[in-house]
Parts: C-alpha cells; sequence; structure tokens
C-alpha cells in the first residue's frame, strides 16, 4: 500500500505476501533493484513478466543450495524504465555490465519465461560466461505464445497463468492498492511491448542458438496456458546438446508458473543441474 | 446565442454486423470481414461521400473526415482518400482530415507531401489532425504503441520544418533519419495548413496544442471533466504568452433535430444506442495498449472510476441527460448547443449528422433541418458560412435560406377528411396533425 500523508509526504507501505526491500546496484546510471541469498554457486534467475517485487518462496528454495541472485530487469519491479531501452540487445549489454559492477565473473544462469527468452538470448553472445543455462517454459521463438499477451483480460491473464486454480494461491494474488498496481503492471507490460510488441519472438534466434556453448535444460511443465510446450522444447533442439526436463505437480498439475505449485522440487530439480556442472 | 463555425462529420459505419456481445472482444480489431458486402459496402462510402457534399450546399462551415482502421466502423476512415474526394466534389467549404495516424507511415515526408498536394487540390481549404490514434489501431496495425507520442511529435517538427523552412536539409532524429528532406510541393496556405488536435484530455496533448497554436478539437467526455479540460487549455494558453481564441477550441456532438422532440428521439434512438452499444467498448487492454497512456494518465482515469458504468449498458434517456446525444426540435437542439458551446467557449462545433448509421434520406433530412434552423441562430445576420463572400441578391446555402426567409404570408394548408384543415409540412407527424380551423 502507499499511504498519502495530509502535508503530501507519500509513505511507502508494501505489505503484500513475500514483498522485501531489494538492493540496488547502480549500472551506468540506472539504479538496479536485486534480491540476493544463499551461499555456494551463483545461480542468476531472470524473472519472467508478473510476480516482480518480491522474495518468492521459490527463491527461498534455491538459496537452500546456492548464492541466488534475482534482478528485476530495466522497466520491471523496482528498476525503473530506462529512456535508452529498446530491444533485447540493451537488455544483453545491461546485464553484462551488472554482472561486471556486481563482481560475477562465471555463472549459472536461469531464465522464466520472458527471462527465459533474455537468458537464451545472454547465451548466445555471452555463453562463455555461464557454466550452465536453464531455460524454464520460455518464450522467445516462432509459435511460442499461444495467446497474445498485450490482449488479455486481468482474468483470463489469471486462468492461464494458473490454470484457473488461482484461488488456491491467494498469496501470489496480492499487490499494491488497486490503482498503484493497475499502473505498475501497465509500466511493466510497456516495458515488455518494448521488448517484443512486433515480433512478439525473435526471428534469429533460431539460426543464433547453435552458438550456444553452455550445458542448458529446458524444463516444461505438465500443462502450460501460456506457452506452446512444443515450441519451448524447440530450444532443446537448437542449442547443441540440450537435456529437456519436466517439472511435475505432486497434487496439482503444473502450470505456466511451476515455481508457485512445486518450489522446492522445482528448486531441486535446477540445484541438481547446477551441481552437474560446477566451475571447473 | 455565441457565433459558432460548423463543422459536418458524419460516420458512414458499416452497420450489417451481430451485435457486439455476438463478437468477440472487440469490434475494431475482431469484427469478419466475412460480414463485409461490397454492395452495401459502396453504399454506404457513396452516402457518406454524398451527404458530406451536400454539407456545402447546407451552409456549414466545413467538413471533417476522421479515420479508423480494420473494423466497421472505418469504412470510409481512409481520412486523405475521402478529404480528397471530398475536396474535389465541392469548391469552397474547408475540408479537413482529422487523420491520418501519423505513426502508421514510415516517413513523415510522406504524409506532409500529401497535406501539401491536398492544400492545393482543395484550392487552400484544407486543414488536419494530428491524432495520435486510438489504441486498437495499434493492435490491428502492429504499430509500436510505447513510442506512439514520442514518434508522433518527432513526425510532427519534421513536417513542420519542411512546411516553413526551405529544403533539402538533413534531418537526424531519434526515429526518422531523412537525408534530403525536400517537401515539394510545399502548402499553399503560410505557414501551413491550419493544425487540430484531437484530445481527449491528456495534459500532453493540450500542452502541445497550447503551445503551438493549433486547434483543440475537445473529445467528448462528461462535462465537468470536458470544461476542467478546458480550463488546463486556456491556461496553457496563456502561459505560453496569449489569449486562445474562440476557434481554437472545438466542441462536438451527435445532432438529431426533427420537427418535434419526440419525433427527433424517435428517429436516432436505435441508430445511437448501436453507436453506444456496437462501435464503441473495447476492452482496457484494446483501448490502452501498453504505452499508448502516460502513467499520469491511467492513473488519473483510474481513480476517477474508469468505465464507473460500461458504455454499451448508458440508456438513451442518461444519453440525452447528459448530453452525450443532442436531440430534439430545432429549439431544443439550439439550447442545448448553446449551452454546451457558451460552457466550453467554443468557437466552433463539429457535427455529428448521422448517428453514424442512419440511412442517407434520414441524415439529409436531419443535415437539413439544423442548416436552416438551427446554425443561422448562432451567425450573424444572413447566415452565411465562413467562406461565402458573395454579394449576390441570391441566397448560395440552406442556412442564408433559413436565416433569410421570413414567415409567409399564408401558410400551406390542406382539409383532410378526418382532421380538419391542417399544415402541410407538419401533418406526418401525428402530434402536429391538428387541425387548424374547424
Amino acid at each position: 500500500m502507499t499511504g498519502r500523508l495530509k502535508e503530501g509526504k507519500v509513505i511507502e507501505v508494501k505489505s503484500w505476501a513475500f514483498y522485501t526491500e531489494p538492493e540496488k546496484l547502480n549500472v551506468a546510471g540506472v539504479d538496479v533493484a536485486y534480491r540476493r541469498k544463499g551461499s555456494g554457486a551463483p545461480v542468476v534467475y531472470f524473472h519472467g513478466a508478473g510476480l516482480t517485487r518480491r522474495w518468492l518462496p521459490f527463491y527461498d528454495a534455491m538459496a537452500t543450495y546456492a548464492d541466488v541472485i534475482v534482478p528485476e530487469h530495466p522497466g520491471f519491479g523496482d528498476t525503473p524504465m530506462p529512456e535508452w531501452l529498446e530491444d533485447f540487445d540493451d537488455i544483453n549489454l545491461h546485464y553484462e555490465q551488472f554482472f561486471d559492477e556486481l563482481g560475477l565473473d562465471r555463472f549459472h544462469l536461469v531464465g522464466h519465461s520472458l527471462g527465459g527468452w533474455m537468458a537464451a538470448h545472454y547465451a548466445v553472445f555471452f555463453s562463455r560466461r555461464l557454466l550452465s543455462l536453464q531455460l524454464i517454459t520460455p518464450a522467445g521463438l516462432r509459435g511460442s505464445l499461444l495467446n497474445d499477451p498485450f490482449r488479455q483480460t486481468g482474468e483470463e491473464a489469471l486462468e492461464r497463468v494458473f490454470n484457473g486454480e488461482a484461488h488456491a494461491f491467494p498469496e501470489y494474488l496480492e499487490g499494491d492498492e488497486r490503482v498503484e498496481q493497475l499502473v505498475h503492471d501497465y509500466a511493466e507490460l510497456t516495458a515488455q511491448a518494448r521488448l517484443m510488441w512486433n515480433p512478439r519472438y525473435d526471428p534469429r534466434l533460431e539460426r543464433r542458438l547453435a552458438r550456444v556453448r553452455t550445458p542448458t535444460q529446458v524444463i516444461t511443465v505438465d500443462e502450460d496456458r501460456i506457452m506452446n510446450a512444443d515450441v519451448a522444447l524447440r530450444y532443446a533442439d537448437l542449442i547443441p546438446g540440450a537435456e529437456t526436463a519436466k517439472i511435475r505437480g505432486a497434487t496439482r498439475t503444473t502450470s505456466h508458473v511451476p515455481y508457485v505449485q512445486e518450489p522446492e522440487a522445482l528448486a531441486s530439480l535446477i540445484a541438481e543441474f547446477v551441481n552437474r556442472h560446477p566451475e571447473a | 446565442m455565441n457565433k459558432l463555425e460548423f463543422y459536418l462529420n458524419n460516420g458512414g459505419k458499416y452497420s450489417f454486423i451481430p451485435r457486439r456481445e455476438n463478437l468477440s472482444k472487440s469490434i475494431f480489431i475482431n469484427t469478419s470481414t466475412k460480414y463485409f458486402d461490397p454492395i452495401r459496402g459502396q453504399r454506404v462510402i457513396e452516402d457518406f461521400l454524398d451527404n458530406m457534399v451536400l454539407g456545402e450546399q447546407l451552409g456549414f462551415d466545413g467538413l471533417l473526415v476522421l479515420e479508423q482502421h480494420g473494423g466497421p466502423n472505418a469504412v470510409a476512415g481512409q481520412s486523405i482518400v475521402m478529404t480528397t474526394a471530398l475536396a474535389a466534389r465541392t469548391k469552397n467549404i474547408r475540408v479537413g482530415a482529422v487523420g491520418p495516424i501519423m505513426n502508421t507511415y514510415l516517413s513523415p515526408m510522406r504524409y506532409a507531401e500529401e497535406v501539401a498536394a491536398l492544400d492545393y487540390v482543395s484550392r487552400g481549404r484544407y486543414f488536419f489532425g494530428m491524432p495520435v490514434g486510438i489504441g486498437p489501431n495499434y493492435h490491428a496495425l502492429g504499430i509500436d504503441p510505447t513510442h506512439a507520442r514520442e514518434r508522433l511529435r518527432e513526425g510532427h517538427d519534421l513536417m513542420k520544418k519542411a512546411f516553413t523552412e526551405e529544403g533539402p536539409f538533413e534531418w537526424d532524429g531519434k526515429f526518422f533519419k531523412v537525408p534530403y528532406a525536400n517537401l515539394w510541393p510545399k502548402p499553399l496556405q503560410k505557414p501551413h495548413p491550419e493544425i487540430w488536435v484531437p484530445a481527449v484530455g491528456s495534459k500532453d496533448s493540450l500542452k502541445f496544442a497550447a503551445d503551438n497554436h493549433y486547434t483543440y478539437l475537445a473529445i467528448l467526455v462528461p462535462l465537468p471533466i470536458l470544461l476542467r479540460n478546458i480550463k488546463t487549455f486556456r491556461d496553457m494558453c496563456e502561459e505560453a504568452g496569449y489569449t486562445a481564441d474562440p476557434t481554437q477550441i472545438v466542441a462536438t456532438a451527435t445532432v438529431h433535430v426533427a420537427e418535434t422532440d419526440k419525433q427527433a428521439q424517435l428517429e436516432v434512438e436505435a441508430h445511437f444506442m448501436s453507436m453506444l452499444q456496437n462501435s464503441f467498448g473495447s476492452p482496457f487492454h484494446d483501448s490502452f495498449p501498453p504505452g499508448h497512456v502516460t502513467s499520469q494518465s491511467l492513473r488519473g482515469m483510474l481513480s476517477g472510476g474508469y468505465r464507473a458504468k460500461e458504455i454499451s449498458e448508458t440508456t438513451f434517456a442518461e444519453a440525452l441527460a447528459d448530453r452525450s446525444i443532442i436531440c430534439g426540435s430545432p429549439d431544443t437542439v439550439a439550447e442545448q448547443i448553446e449551452e454546451l458551446t457558451s460552457a466550453m467557449g467554443a468557437g466552433r462545433l463539429v457535427v455529428n449528422c448521422d448517428g453514424w448509421t442512419a440511412p442517407a434520406w434520414l441524415t439529409r433530412k436531419n443535415m437539413t433541418i439544423f442548416a436552416e434552423e438551427v446554425m443561422p441562430r448562432f451567425r450573424a445576420p444572413g447566415g452565411k458560412p465562413i467562406w461565402d463572400q458573395s454579394k449576390s441578391q441570391a441566397w448560395n446555402t440552406t442556412s442564408e435560406y433559413g436565416a433569410r426567409v421570413e414567415e409567409p404570408l399564408a401558410r400551406p394548408t390542406v382539409r383532410l377528411a378526418d382532421t380538419g384543415v391542417v399544415d402541410i409540412r407538419t401533418a406526418h407527424i401525428e402530434e402536429l396533425r391538428k387541425p387548424l380551423e374547424p
């Protein structure tokens, strides 16, 4: 909630579930918000669209295995939208500098959905820096999207993201006061549109993925109503030597956001792949 | 009565589509072209053009064509093409396209050429709009909404420079790189044809219009908000060092006038309700694609209760009460126009006379009564439109006829078997079919 005092001073009271104050790192004039916890091998996680401004139970589960770093992309969460953001190249160079500033030399990279696309694109250019790459229900290839992400109502999005079971995860539905949350969501959608309005995939990625020289695992779910799972698996065909895995639900089918239904199992699956590819 | 210029703006919608609730998501984007019948489509476009051309003979001051894309609201929505046809078929009346959407052009130079060419085709009667374009157009045409305003502004700056400075020059902007910007022909009107800025009320658009001395076309929103926007615009003009001229503020209205209030309502109700139910009302994500509005505007809309009520649920009585439609006898319509435009301090009124779907004959009836009995009340004695400088004894337009004609010495009457002697001009309206003498 954002409270407004009579004197006009705004006090920020962010009280929704899983909210934690982010750390800030100035990268070429942009205050990047990120959260970090755990010890061991460094694992960077690129979030997808939505569920920013919080430290999810899934991150906590990963942090029991690794040093988990979750930056918020430019224009997402508490990282402001830089005037220069135009495309995935800008994201790549932004993160290249972010990792430099953070003193991360080599690390494991995990990306979900839009973040999976970013991670794959990063790996095309900078795979020498990566110890491993894991893509969870990634976007980015022709035919990935089952629906138009820019033409869905809030209700439709919830239905698709949670496979109709959003009610089972009330903490994940919490957010800022109504108007402020809508304004924030619109700003994030704008950043997303800046990257993928037209075309809504990267036509060059198919050819370029052959350049990825990083051990890669593509993770799909029981039932994904956002991304076409067959297209997601194309990543594994296109990246030399890539493996695939499916994260299944114990009690509910896993959806586009398997970290909601199966945070521990997904964290363990990711950690297992990370541990198989230690720094030489 | 305050003085007004009248700009005719008919809709020309293709109406042979299922009701909105039977269509998917958006009428602008999703209405299948299978419903389009070229035989009917030709009729819509020809009726649209014919009635707009009639506007000159009736004495409107200008004709204004809006632009839409990708749906049945847009059959006559290719504004440059339609305006060119109107310019070719009229002699004196001002013609204007509020469109095209600059962001649909790869290069603003192409748009600048079209503006200049139309200025010659119309012999200096052309004016034009610089709309951002509504959200659904960005979806349908695949234009990037996240740069919409910034790209439009740069396109405008380039066009203005091309209109007003000698070429060739190099344009090296963020969105446009033109090595040799060289506008042939340059426009006839100096410095360039008048520019109208249609705005719902975003401060950004109002300031753009105010700073450039452009004309603010006030898209109809609830009156208190409209008046607040007008005040903001006037204040911005003062800040820019001048006082806004009344002709710089343009009101808009859907108008239907007939012999009586009841008759007018009966004639227009279904068409106006169809406009509300089957033309507007895109879902939020279609109306506001990402980046199309600023966070500030969005916060304002959401806090102000954006669509407290779905537009399609508005009743006709509510629409009459809040002046979404101005409808009635000439007296009623004149009174409501006076009320609206004087509250706004507007010197011009854009009038929609076809409710988007009314048949051509009904539209002509409405336009004719409006020109003859309403427009003269807002004009100097003689009722001439701004473009008529003639000193001839003959009247040139219907509005001039309406202004000059006096009460006849004898009324035209007839004896009807059941009723008695009635005025033949109003005998087709039930409540006016009253005996004048036993």
